[in-house]
């Protein structure tokens, strides 16, 4: 049965990739699913599985676990595409399953075999259900495609109530700086008795540097006030969004079970600079590791200083158990680590021009990149011609399902931060009219903004308007990425996304 | 500077930091934007928990967002203790104003359910401020089928209180999620114990023509008592809806300056224009 399946699965794939929709990341495992309802865990048999799952940056994090575990010699199969769904997970791994079949991929590595597979917030605890994983990875909780999840705190009450507890309790790495994974972990937190610590079954990450830190809240959290006694949060510094070194005044005492745990892994030293990445140092009371690791990753922005930690600190919690990893590996994996689809990924043009795709797809996302962004200097901006600080900037929003049909959230993107600094835009896709609206009421004259639909059409003016030597920065939602790769297929810029990650 | 000439309206922004879950900043900046391209000022005041507002009538419009149900309980609990009084009193016209008009009130989602008379929670009340003739009840079986999607109603809404007023025809146009089914309340049917009801008896802000609307049922879309409407329509509201923008203002500006409100100047739509279009 599970062969049959997995031709199946192959020749949907190649379809579906034949009539050049979606790369075949979704369709294959959606059939088999419905065909062989236990086929997830049939495929993860033997295997390791760690599960990650967060509003932003599950992609990245995956992606960069993937590489260190990878470095350390073992065997990974990850659905590195984003395709965090039941469906994407399974295609995922028939893909695998295949590769394997053909003799191509086959695992030459003498150490574990480790499933990581990203996961949507709301399908996680399905994922925990059929797959049985050993470690999950808690990243953060923000609004996002409300009108699938209704409200944030359904989601932090179906951790709560969905994770599993107990005996069956995976090993948990999550960050402490987001009081709403705190809030999705309490029960468990004030479950854990001495007995239960050890071994130790939750470890937190958290930024210790303050000098990275914010001093002034976001413009919208959502995180409000302590779970025990309402009473607003202080922070000693902010970071992404409501993220940060918080804690309630009120009851935070020691025996409070609600307050920001002190990390197991914590980053001591962090730097942003630019596009060029981040830079950090990561401490942990680990024994084998009494030096702390000192990371660079080509990933821009605060929000990858935490994916970096994430992916660092599951490692090293990975490493008790039968992995070894060491210090060299991280750091190794971690500073080739790819800029991946859509996450500032470079394309530059045979005339010499460079294309920075800038994925957006909530408030939060959306909010540090267009930080990120504002703390480029001008070369970097502008590629390189100091001379035309003319910044070439297409915006694009499209309202498809995986976008979430409800665009208000761009009303929620401090758009205005970058809008000083625009001559013009371009807004294009599904809802153009919407975003020119945003930019509009941001500040930015009407006659400054371009309002064309087509996509296809608006990325090729707005190619032609940047000069060789410039830059032109595209900030996108997810349908509207994977139409612009299409697009820059067609125009010979890129291979197909499916090729080329 | 502004000279003396200049009008401003005064916004009364209610919970920002709580009541805010779709974007409802959204709409704040359509006001000021709207006002300041006509060369009016715009002032505006935030009040959070804990704030106390004695004094209503200082201001022309006040507004509140939508917020999660975490976020309205405690919300409900500081309005009863800091707000809901004033409130009450101002939006219907109770309190002392130069020219006898109320200020304009505009809830949205949440801010909705909490300008009716209670909201249910499952076996939670939480009590509203009493300013629209609604109540609202989430029970399990609404909270597994929120009401979510593209909503389109009509309505007419009068320009002003003089005699020359006109109703104008509207078609609003938003988003809707809400878990919550609100009922606009009989007022002939209205208990003995319940007659300080009678006073914010409500209309429909509008009838359904595409979404859910108040209930799914009745075809009704928001309340509408005095210069007071509640919705559930958000995307956010006003920016795709700039008439209905003009209209507030336009209220706002007669609240405060009565028969000495300056007219609003017609402003270019065609980017409103173009997002409604695209609403499928």
């Amino acid at each position: 049965m599970l062969a049959t399946i997995c031709f199946l699965a192959r020749t949907i794939g190649r379809l579906s990739r034949l009539f050049g929709r979606g790369g075949g990341t979704s369709l294959p495992g959606k059939i088999a699913l419905r065909l062989y309802p236990s086929i997830a865990s049939e495929l993860t048999s033997g295997k390791y599985v760690i599960l990650i799952s967060a509003t932003n940056g599950k992609t990245t994090t995956t992606n960069l676990l993937a590489g260190i575990l990878t470095e350390a010699g073992n065997d990974v199969v990850t659905n590195s595409e984003g395709a965090n769904l039941m469906s994407g997970i399974v295609t995922a791994l028939l893909k695998r399953q295949n590769k394997k079949k053909s003799g191509s991929g086959a695992s030459q590595t003498s150490g574990e075999k480790f499933a990581i597979l990203e996961v949507d917030e709301a399908v996680l605890p399905i994922a925990i259900d059929s797959l049985s994983p050993k470690l999950i990875v808690l990243g953060n909780l923000f609004r996002d495609q409300l009108d699938r999840y209704g409200e944030v705190e359904l989601l932090v009450s179906s951790w709560q109530e969905q994770i599993p507890s107990g005996r069956t309790m995976p090993k948990i790495v999550a960050n402490a700086d987001d009081p709403l994974i705190i809030s999705a972990l309490l029960p468990k937190l004030k479950n854990l008795n001495e007995k239960e610590k050890i071994p130790q079954k939750i470890f937190f990450y958290g930024l210790e540097d303050k000098s990275i830190g914010r001093v002034e809240p976001p413009l919208i959290y959502d995180s409000y006030g302590c779970r025990e006694c309402n009473t607003t949060l202080s922070y000693e510094f902010y970071s992404v969004g409501h993220l940060g070194k918080w804690s309630c005044d009120k009851c935070g005492l020691e025996n409070c079970p609600w307050n920001r745990p002190t990390p197991d892994f914590q980053i001591t030293k962090a730097t942003t600079s630019g596009i060029e990445g981040v830079s950090l140092e990561i401490a942990s009371k680990h024994p084998d590791f009494s030096e702390p690791l000192h990371i660079t990753a080509p990933l821009p922005g605060l929000h990858n200083i935490y994916n970096v930690a994430a992916a660092s600190s599951a490692a090293l919690a990975l490493n008790s158990e039968s992995v070894s990893i060491t210090p060299q590996h991280i750091e190794s994996a971690l500073k080739n680590a790819p800029r991946r689809f859509g996450r500032f990924e470079e394309i530059n043009t045979e005339d010499g021009k460079s294309i920075l795709l800038v994925l957006a797809k909530n408030p939060a996302s959306a909010n540090e990149n267009l930080h990120t962004i504002s703390q480029f200097n001008s070369r970097e901006l502008t590629n390189g011609n100091p001379n035309n600080a003319n910044l070439n900037f297409l915006a694009v929003l499209n309202d498809k399902i995986a976008d979430g049909k409800d665009t208000s959230w761009i009303w929620d993107v401090d758009y205005e931060m970058l809008i000083p600094s625009l001559s013009s835009i371009c807004v294009s896709g599904t809802r153009a009219g919407e975003l020119a609206l945003r930019f509009q009421y941001g500040g930015l004259p009407e006659e400054k903004i371009t309002l064309e639909q087509n996509l296809k059409t608006a990325f090729q003016m707005c190619l032609k308007n940047t000069a060789a030597g410039e830059r032109l920065i595209v900030l996108v939602t997810y349908t509207a990425l994977l139409e612009l790769y299409d697009i820059a297929h067609e125009m010979n810029l890129v291979e197909p996304y499916w090729k080329k990650n | 500077m502004a000279s003396d000439k200049t009008q401003t309206l005064k916004v009364c922004h209610l919970y920002p930091n709580e009541m805010n879950t779709y974007a409802d900043r959204g709409n704040i900046a359509v006001l000021k934007r709207r006002l300041e391209w006509r060369g009016f000022n715009f002032a505006l005041e935030e009040f959070e928990i804990g704030d106390a507002l004695t004094d209503a009538t200082e201001f022309d419009l006040f507004y509140m967002g939508g917020g999660q149900d975490i976020n309205q309980i405690q919300v409900a609990k500081d309005l009863a203790e800091t707000k809901a009084q004033a409130l009450h009193d101002a939006l219907l016209g109770k309190a002392d104003t130069p020219h006898s008009i109320p200020p304009v009130g505009l809830f949205v989602c949440g801010g909705y359910q909490l300008a009716g008379h209670f909201y249910n929670i499952y076996d939670q009340q939480l009590r509203g401020i009493g300013v629209l003739g609604v109540h609202t009840i989430q029970n399990e079986s609404h909270h597994n089928q929120r009401l979510t999607g593209t909503i389109k109603i009509k309505t007419e809404l009068p320009t002003s209180t003089s005699q020359s007023s006109q109703n104008i025809p509207l078609e609003i146009v938003g988003y809707e999620n809400h878990a919550g089914r609100t009922q606009i309340i009989d007022m002939s049917l209205a208990d003995e114990e319940h007659t300080e009801y009678k006073e914010s008896a409500s209309k429909s802000f509008g009838e359904v023509l595409v979404g859910h609307g108040n209930n799914g049922a009745d075809g009704t879309e928001g309340a509408i008592t005095a210069r007071t409407i509640g919705t559930y329509i958000h995307g956010p509201l006003l920016p795709k809806n700039p008439e209905l923008a003009d209209l507030l203002i336009a209220w706002g500006l007669e609240h405060r300056y009565g028969a000495k409100a300056q007219e609003l100047a017609s402003l270019n739509n065609s980017f409103a224009e173009v997002a409604r279009a695209e609403i499928s």
